[in-house]
């Protein structure tokens, strides 16, 4: 092999490193996957609503709706007296919705906050230790030397050249894909019960086996409170229903103590909190057929407006 | 800044570098001493510019504190130790202080929130040690902007490694390395990035498996057997690949501007006992706490109970050096028990007149029980607290049952009445899958025991200064690991860059950057 001298070695690997560096930021900064610089030709094709929320201050709006992948699905449109934008994130935590609030509420004329259980245990969704909204975002840098980017920059153009449907959001926050009901469920109606079992029992596992309960995110919610009750916001606290397969198998397990505990928490804290996790909208019918833990659109419009009834004040504001 | 980041490779160190050689290269040698001393307080004030003032005026007593103390007055130099060490104190220490004495006399200090500057513990030792070198002649820094840079020079201000007056200074008298040299940079360039890959791709896929289970026992999750040295292990190989690749990319910094600072990691989880492994892990420590806190304890030289005393004393303040926390007391005082018990088996072993070194299954007991007590001692290290890192030491004992993954049953299904009979349950677990992290801990193991390091591939160069004991010189490396400037190493170099780039992570400090 040929030996190089330390000048060329230098020039070399530098030059290469700089020229690779520079084709990758410049991919993702033409196809911009998430749209962030705004130079998106060929359609969003993956969403990450933490980088994408930020939508909320061009959207004119009145009222917010925040909570998990849950109240994600609902649309904001179908929701009466106010017009809100959905600003909820798939799996998240309270100490991203405080920071998501701090950062971004103006003067809502009404926030509504979907908690739920397993935002609770840090054994399954660790701790995001941010100290600001801008933390969770990527930086210039991040976007356009970033490893993952460059992935889905690929990913964008493979999709764009397929003629693929676009999967994100709408303008209002509202996510477009439906969680697990796309999956197909055996029509067979044994088989689907099976199926639907074997999911549940997933899920459960998956959220409530030895629960590490997360008293910081207690800290948390309190925080939220105190942040919305400064900025003399109106605010309406719910936990979102739970499907009644789900809250029978909670019954079985250690983790329902704690669920039992959290939820009187929950309502010393928020007095006034609609808590329907056992509630005539935890039918299962009411959820998607192959996802027991996602409300329907529906079940979400239904509830929700039951909660806005409570705080509207003047119908023809909208 | 950190080294990790993409200001600091794309704009920071680029601009550094090319400041100092333009500067150098008009033959204005203060100024581009200059130069150093203005980027590295740019450095270090961009995590915090108000820890500028503390490190400035740190700079400012001991500058001015060695003159006085170099007149000879020992009453002098214990004040400057002293002041060093309340600054120290009080920064890192007063809250613990606080707390303990609350607890244990339910008197409650009402302090102020105290914001912990980076680094004072790395820069208080430095010019602790420059002060006693001063009383005892071997340094005074008579030009205020040396002593400036002594203590900001940035490739090793924040981690370390933790390097003397009189190592370093002599060299910046050097003419050349105001001058652009293609060998040093290229030997530096490429330390560098392969210390970045060490921490950006090894280290931080290392914390994936190491990080959730000790939050998860913090927050009392039972371990399984699996989950804990699962955990344990991850952990052991990540603050070994964090600190050594922290330590690979010190080093290529300081020698891209020509400079050597001391080399800090040697294949430390080789080590055939534990007074061997403390020779290897973060040597520039081990040598401050030796020389400045083992030997005027006494050291060895006033009998062998003294001498146990003394290495107990030691790993105990050194355990403390690392947080203000009893698990880095615990951890430090794991490791002087072990010094102990190491350096009682060496007597009884010259007691009954065994010398030999063993043929390889005893280097391979020696070595498997050494990797065991470090492995076992850094879960106190990283545990939030003692009951954390009892907990994970008992599972790890086995105490918490033994379980593998339920996948296994199918694999293992001849076999699984006679496994459950011996009380080994199939069962989900939430941080052993029995998968991938076998296979990455597994390689990273590979890595470290059989490995050459860094340091010994760009061995031909000696990009650092040998600060071992008895000046033992790093072995050499097969012809294949062996760096030379070529295509293949130039491939190397460009791929273990660009991966580490395009993998930063704004969410991954360097495990040692808290201390």
């Amino acid at each position: 092999m040929p030996q190089f001298n330390y000048n060329k070695y230098f020039k070399t690997s530098v030059i290469i490193i700089s020229v690779f560096l520079l084709l990758a930021a410049f991919f993702n900064y033409i196809v911009d996957p998430y749209n962030l610089m705004g130079n998106n030709k060929t359609g969003i094709y993956f969403c990450d609503e933490r980088q994408a929320k930020d939508a909320i201050l061009k959207y004119v709006h009145q009222a917010v709706i925040i909570g998990s992948s849950k109240t994600g699905y609902i649309d904001p449109d179908a929701l009466s007296c106010y017009r809100f934008y959905n600003a909820s994130l798939r799996a998240t935590v309270p100490e991203e919705i405080f920071f998501y609030l701090k950062k971004y509420l103006r003067d809502e004329k009404l926030v509504l906050i979907g908690f739920d259980f397993y935002m609770f245990n840090e054994r399954q969704f660790p701790f995001v230790n941010i100290t600001d909204w801008d933390d969770v975002t990527y930086s210039v840098a991040e976007y356009l030397l970033g490893a993952n980017i460059l992935k889905l920059s690929w990913k964008t153009v493979e999709k764009w050249y397929k003629g693929e449907v676009s999967h994100c959001m709408k303008e209002n926050g509202q996510f477009i894909y439906p969680g697990d009901a796309q999956k197909s469920l055996s029509d067979d109606p044994q088989q689907y019960e099976k199926q639907y079992n074997d999911i549940l029992k997933g899920l459960v596992k998956h959220h409530y086996d030895k629960i590490s309960f997360s008293d910081r995110r207690m800290d948390y919610v309190r925080k939220i409170k105190e942040l919305l009750e400064e900025k003399n916001i109106p605010y309406a606290v719910f936990i979102n229903p739970k499907n009644s397969d789900v809250l029978i198998a909670l019954r079985q397990l250690e983790a329902y103590e704690l669920f039992v505990k959290w939820q009187k928490e929950m309502k010393t804290i928020f007095p006034n909190i609609y808590d329907f996790s056992s509630s005539k909208y935890s039918a299962r019918e009411g959820f998607y057929r192959g996802d027991p833990y996602h409300y329907n659109n529906a079940t979400g419009k239904a509830f929700l407006n039951e909660i806005i009834k409570d705080y509207c004040y003047d119908e023809s504001t909208r | 800044m950190l080294f990790n980041s993409h200001v600091f490779i794309l704009v920071f160190l680029p601009i550094a570098l090319m400041g100092f050689f333009l500067i150098g290269r008009s033959g204005r040698y203060p100024w581009a001493i200059a130069w150093l001393v203005v980027v590295s307080l740019v450095f270090y004030g961009w995590w915090n510019p108000v820890c500028l003032i503390i490190i400035i005026g740190s700079i400012l007593f001991n500058y001015y504190w060695g003159i006085v103390v170099s007149r000879g007055s020992k009453v002098l130099l214990a004040i400057g130790v002293m002041v060093n060490l309340g600054l120290l104190g009080y920064f890192k220490y007063a809250n613990f202080f606080a707390d303990n004495i609350l607890f244990l006399t339910g008197f409650q200090f009402n302090l102020a929130p105290i914001v912990l500057p980076l680094a004072v513990s790395f820069f208080t030792f430095q010019q602790i040690s420059y002060l006693v070198d001063v009383y005892h002649g071997k340094s005074l820094e008579q030009n205020f902007l040396n002593y400036c840079l002594f203590v900001t020079f940035f490739p090793r201000l924040i981690q370390g490694p933790i390097v003397y007056h009189r190592e370093m200074m002599p060299q910046f008298v050097q003419k050349e390395i105001f001058h652009f040299n293609p060998q040093t940079v290229s030997v530096g360039m490429t330390t560098f990035f392969f210390g970045l890959f060490k921490k950006v791709i090894i280290a931080d896929n290392l914390a994936r498996y190491a990080t959730p289970v000790f939050d998860a026992a913090a927050h009392q999750y039972v371990l399984s057997f699996l989950e804990a040295w699962e955990g344990a292990l991850a952990y052991t190989l990540q603050i070994y690949f964090d600190f050594s690749g922290y330590s690979d990319m010190a080093i290529g910094l300081a020698y891209l501007f020509g400079i050597r600072i001391p080399l800090n990691f040697h294949s430390p989880y080789k080590s055939l006992n534990i007074i061997d492994f403390w020779r290897r892990w973060h040597i520039s420590l081990s040598r401050f706490l030796r020389d400045y806190l083992y030997i005027p304890l006494g050291g060895n030289r006033k009998g062998e109970a003294r001498r146990f005393i003394n290495i107990m004393v030691t790993m105990l303040l050194g355990g403390l050096w690392h947080g203000a926390s009893w698990t880095f007391v615990l951890w430090g005082g794991l490791h002087g028990v072990f010094l102990v018990i190491n350096h009682l088996w060496l007597k009884l072993k010259k007691r009954f007149g065994y010398r030999s070194q063993g043929g390889w299954a005893t280097r391979l007991l020696s070595g498997a029980i050494t990797f065991v007590a470090v492995t076992v001692a850094w879960v106190f290290f990283r545990a939030d607290n003692t009951t954390t890192a009892f907990n994970i030491i008992k599972s790890m004992a086995g105490l918490n049952g033994f379980a593998l993954p339920e996948k296994y049953l199918i694999k293992f299904s001849p076999l699984a009445t006679q496994l459950e009979q011996w009380g080994v349950s199939f069962h989900h677990m939430h941080f052993f899958q029995g998968s991938n992290e076998v296979v990455y801990i597994a390689v990273a193991l590979l890595i470290v025991w059989f490995a050459p390091n860094v340091q010994q591939m760009m061995g031909s160069y000696v990009p650092y200064l040998n600060i071992m004991a008895k000046e033992k010189e790093l072995p050499k490396p097969s012809r294949w690991f062996t760096w030379k400037p070529s295509y293949f190493w130039a491939a190397v170099c460009v791929i273990c860059a660009l991966v580490s780039i395009l993998f930063l992570s704004r969410a991954s400090e360097f495990i040692y950057f808290q201390f």
